[in-house]
């Protein structure tokens, strides 16, 4: 199943955009490793990994009152 | 009784029902026949069920005559956008590949609206896999805005906001991944309530990207979302994402925005803004001022950091879901879907991991910053009115990305944190085209965001306008003189008072206040509780 012209040029600025999102991404990682030291030092490296745990924090957040 | 009763708004409804002065086939029928008129000019319903609704309804009718009322949705007709699973009904998702799909299971959102009440009429329209925020459709059509029919309404829960719109029915269910209910009520001028992620069970809908997906209440009041919130949202246990925690009433009478604190970035902040949407934002921010709220300006963080781990989960977990069918149906796909499908497969696991665990952090940040001295953020939904559906055809080309990123810009974020969004109609451009903003509030918020918009619907008609056409399908509906001013201050929101007046009106065949049926041929139509 080929391509069109089109969807090949749609393709190619998409994979160009991706590249500046992952490089902007990665750069909110590194924003985020002293934040992420802490998790470390208190023993749940794997925190924030999954759905579960932002329920979590989700939840840790709300206000009482609502 | 007449097809008046399709514009009834929930509220004023249900009162009506439980005083029995509305029987529920009746409005069911009412709305059944306004579904069929609006086929082909607005082409809210994928499907529609004509004898199990009115099945329903008369069942209805014989448990309230002998006193067993189901609950707060009795006899209230609803639709859902065509995601949630019913056992034994196609669930299509708007595509060609779910055209036959007969899920074994039924949605726990659709058997708490069943306990609530609920007629089940039909399936609403929406983008091709849940995946354009334009409501285009190459399969069943694409839905068109009901305020002019030649432009989009948004998407991707575009029938659920077109067909509130239209007044077919009193309310809808739509799902939100990254704007996908802000984005059309804001377009077509209806209310929308993007829930806490974990606040409205998912279990039995079709996933667009897991970590951000929810469900939500869409009506054309912060009064009727409340309703339809308090009956689906609360813990499931078939819904590993759902959070178990009491639940509030979500009852929004006597709220006022005296004490509200809303925080604004305008001023600090340069948005990308047609300047209709502009001044209509400014205005609405004026306008809960005036009412009494609190402004708090904010400076706010760069949106950048909470947008672009949101495109990358979700493009990485939508591309994980169709991996399947991409290899094994492709041509069944519309090329703008395949296209946004393939760009997943390109993303690295880490950049999928990094965006996720930077999650929690980033929300906590968020709260104890900029929300820390508000109940919510005032914020655009969209920085354009509703695109012609010519303009937004081009969304196959290699416009796509940017065109996307102007749909998408001011809503995916807010899916990214989690957090609860209330979509509120806040003006026109001078065109005729709906214009609306967005409260985002601190986690499981949505009974304060709801009372604070119920407050402002209070004070503003927006939500009460319906496009001039609809007159000729409800020549003898009961109506308001048309506004003359930005804010209505004697405009009340549906009560008691205003379904009795509704009652009478719709015995008598003249306006609450007074106006004959010629009256209404001037100008908008408008009045609380029966907002046509």
């Amino acid at each position: 199943m080929g391509l069109t012209p089109e969807q090949v040029a749609a393709y190619a600025k998409e994979q160009q955009r991706l590249d500046l999102d992952a490089r902007r991404a990665l750069e909110i990682a590194a924003e985020l490793e002293s934040l992420a030291a802490g998790v470390f030092a208190a023993g749940a490296p794997h925190a924030g990994e999954d759905p579960a745990d932002f329920l979590a924090t989700l939840l840790e957040l709300r206000e009482r009152d609502d | 009784m007449t097809d008046d009763l399709a514009a009834l708004d929930a509220a004023s409804a249900a009162e009506l029902i439980r005083k029995r002065e509305v029987s529920c086939v009746g409005l069911t029928r009412a709305c059944l026949r306004a579904i069929e008129r609006s086929r082909e000019n607005v082409n809210a319903f994928i499907a529609v069920w004509p004898e199990q609704a009115i099945a329903s309804a008369e069942r209805a009718d014989q448990e309230l005559a002998a006193g067993r009322p189901r609950g707060a949705l009795h006899g209230i007709p609803i639709a859902w956008k065509d995601v949630l699973f019913r056992k034994g009904a196609v669930t299509t998702v708007g595509s060609r590949i779910c055209r036959d799909l007969q899920p074994q299971i039924t949605a726990t959102i659709l058997e708490r609206l069943a306990q609530a009440g609920a007629i089940f009429v039909g399936a609403l329209n929406l983008s091709e896999m849940i995946m354009s925020p334009t409501g285009r459709n190459a399969h069943y059509g694409d839905c068109r805005n009901p305020w002019n029919k030649a432009h989009i309404t948004g998407g991707s829960s575009s029938g659920s906001a077109a067909a509130l719109a239209a007044r077919l029915v009193p309310l809808t269910i739509g799902s939100d991944t990254g704007g996908s209910i802000r984005i059309p009520a804001a377009l077509c001028g209806v209310t929308g309530l993007k829930p806490t992620y974990g606040l409205i069970s998912r279990f039995g809908c079709f996933p667009r990207a897991w970590s951000l997906d929810v469900l939500g209440p869409m009506a054309r009041s912060a009064q009727d979302c409340a309703m339809l919130a308090a009956a689906i949202a609360g813990f499931d246990e078939r819904d590993p994402t759902s959070a178990r925690l009491p639940l509030p009433a979500y009852d929004v009478d006597g709220a006022q925005l005296r004490g509200a604190r809303i925080a604004v970035p305008y001023g600090e902040h340069r948005f990308d803004l047609d300047p209709a949407v502009k001044a209509a934002l400014e205005a609405s921010v004026e306008q809960l001022a005036d009412a009494g709220a609190t402004i708090v300006p904010v400076k706010l963080p760069s949106f950048e950091r909470y947008y672009v781990p949101a495109n990358v989960i979700n493009k990485a977990e939508g591309s994980a879901i169709h991996s399947h069918w991409l290899r094994t149906r492709r041509q069944d796909y519309s090329p703008a879907v395949v296209t946004r499908l393939e760009a997943g497969y390109h993303i690295p696991a880490t950049h999928y991991l990094d965006a996720l665990r930077a999650r929690s952090r980033l929300l906590r940040e968020f709260v104890k910053s900029t929300m820390n001295n508000a109940d919510a953020l005032h914020f655009p939904v969209v920085g354009i009115a509703a695109p012609s559906i010519a303009e937004a055809g081009r969304e196959d080309a290699e416009r796509q990305p940017e065109f996307l990123r102007a749909m998408t810009g001011f809503t995916r974020w807010v899916n990214y944190l989690g957090l609860p969004a209330l979509s509120l109609p806040c003006g026109f451009t001078s065109t005729g085209l709906p214009v609306g903003f967005q409260l985002v509030g601190r986690p499981f918020s949505e009974r304060k965001l709801l009372r604070i918009g119920h407050a402002y619907q209070h004070v503003t008609e927006w939500h009460l306008r319906a496009p001039a056409w609809l007159k000729k399908s409800y020549p003898m509906a009961p109506v308001m003189p048309p506004s003359t001013g930005r804010t209505a201050p004697v405009m009340k929101a549906a009560s008691s008072e205003a379904s009795h007046r509704i009652g009478q009106a719709i015995s008598s065949g003249v306006a609450p206040g007074g106006d004959t049926v010629a009256d209404r041929e001037k100008g908008d139509l408008k009045i609380p509780g029966l907002s046509i």
